[in-house]
């Protein structure tokens, strides 16, 4: 699946996308993004970060999928671009699974990566 | 209070004799003096969770005079360089590093992708090494520190200072104290078993190279945590530093293997007296192989 994904945008899933609504819902948000960026940090240098927030920042790259907004701050895109976002739930469910072309390495949990 | 004091393990008591003899003749208290030291400042709203990220103690404000250390690692848990800072406020530390290099200015920038994060150079120092067999320093000295480290061996402290050269020469004289060379300060902190991480050493962990007390196990992730909690957590550390002693100089991070087939990494070295005396790195399970006098060649 995420080698159909081109380079210049990232995917998410239909029950991944579901589930940020849900989350957004029991936040009581009506109009609302997903925020997905990386940042420094996670045992492997680079880590996922995931924010329900109201409208993206003037830098962010917007995207519309699945009924849903996500932005990404551009300086983050590079390590973002050509990933899929998946949701896995259950008892051996993972949560949010980022697949990330980019990555060359990642941590145990899979919530950080390096380059 | 950070210290580096490490186990040292084997060294022949005639060798250690001879090491405490030289060491003996040095006043106390004395310094070495080291120009050209960089302190630098990271400042913004995420400072201090930035460098929390990315290093292997919990940065936190602090009302120590003292300094405190963290270890910076990559992701396979090998020291890029030691940081000891100063946290002024929630937004603003000061730092320095053992070795002041531009690609540890780099591999921090280059994690600053979102942080509101800025890394300058704050001012060039003096880095004062000041030994004493007793706590007691001059308190201009310490008044006058940018950035103050302590550390004890052996019923030694070592302080390292780090003070602008001319506020130095203005409030305290210099010449009024015995003076190490750098061959003196050398042997003292082999002596004392002091390791500081050199520029050319590489795939070094933090846990074998007495770092335990930089490191926090329970603030979560940061980079290189996976490895280094593994090790620590199931006590994998597979090397110990020791003393040793060789007829033949080495440079720091050669590699050796010795006639009793014990391989190891040179981590600090100097001469004394027709014999060259330092600490490596050497694998645990080789430790029980060890002659009383370990020598290398």
């Amino acid at each position: 699946m995420t080698s159909k994904i081109p380079l210049n945008t990232i995917k998410i899933s239909e029950k991944a996308s579901e589930k940020v609504k849900e989350f957004a819902k029991n936040q009581s948000k009506v109009k609302f993004g997903l925020k997905v960026a990386v940042r420094s940090g996670g045992c492997s240098g680079l880590e996922y970060v995931l924010e329900i927030v109201d409208a993206p920042d003037e830098n962010d790259k917007v995207i519309s999928q699945n009924g849903l907004q996500i932005f990404i701050p551009k300086k983050a895109y590079i390590f973002l671009a050509g990933t899929y976002l998946d949701f896995s739930d259950g008892l051996n469910g993972k949560g949010f699974e980022f697949i990330n072309p980019n990555a060359k390495s990642s941590c145990g949990c899979g919530d950080s990566f390096s380059v | 209070m950070p210290s580096h004091r490490v186990d040292a393990g084997i060294l022949s008591q005639f060798n250690m004799i001879f090491l405490e003899n030289s060491i003996e003749t040095y006043k106390s208290p004395s310094i070495f003096i080291e120009p050209n030291h960089n302190i630098f400042r990271m400042k913004g709203k995420d400072t201090i969770s930035f460098l929390d990220r990315i290093s292997t103690n919990r940065i936190e404000k602090s009302s120590s005079i003292y300094s405190s250390e963290t270890v910076l690692t990559n992701n396979k848990g090998s020291i890029i360089d030691v940081l000891k800072y100063k946290t002024l406020d929630p937004e603003n530390i000061i730092f320095t590093f053992n070795i002041n290099n531009k690609e540890t200015i780099n591999h921090l920038n280059n994690y600053i992708i979102l942080d509101d994060v800025e890394i300058s150079l704050e001012k060039k120092v003096i880095k004062l090494s000041y030994f004493s067999k007793n706590k007691n320093i001059p308190i201009e000295l310490i008044n006058h520190s940018s950035i103050t480290n302590l550390d004890e061996s052996f019923n030694y402290f070592r302080y390292e200072l780090f003070i602008d050269k001319i506020i130095l020469e203005k409030v305290f004289n210099l010449n009024s104290i015995n003076n190490l060379t750098k061959s003196e300060k050398n042997l003292l902190e082999i002596y004392l078993n002091f390791f500081d991480y050199e520029s050319t050493l590489s795939k070094i962990n933090p846990l074998e190279t007495g770092f335990q007390d930089s490191i926090s196990f329970d603030k979560g992730c940061y980079v290189g945590q996976e490895v280094i909690a593994r090790l620590y957590n199931y006590k994998k550390v597979s090397r110990e530093i020791i003393y040793f002693k060789t007829k033949e100089m080495f440079n720091i991070n050669d590699s050796f293997n010795n006639q009793d087939n014990i391989s190891g990494k040179i981590l600090s070295i100097e001469k004394n007296f027709d014999f060259f005396v330092g600490l490596c790195l050497i694998k645990k399970k080789d430790i029980t192989k060890l002659k009383k006098e370990f020598i290398l060649i």
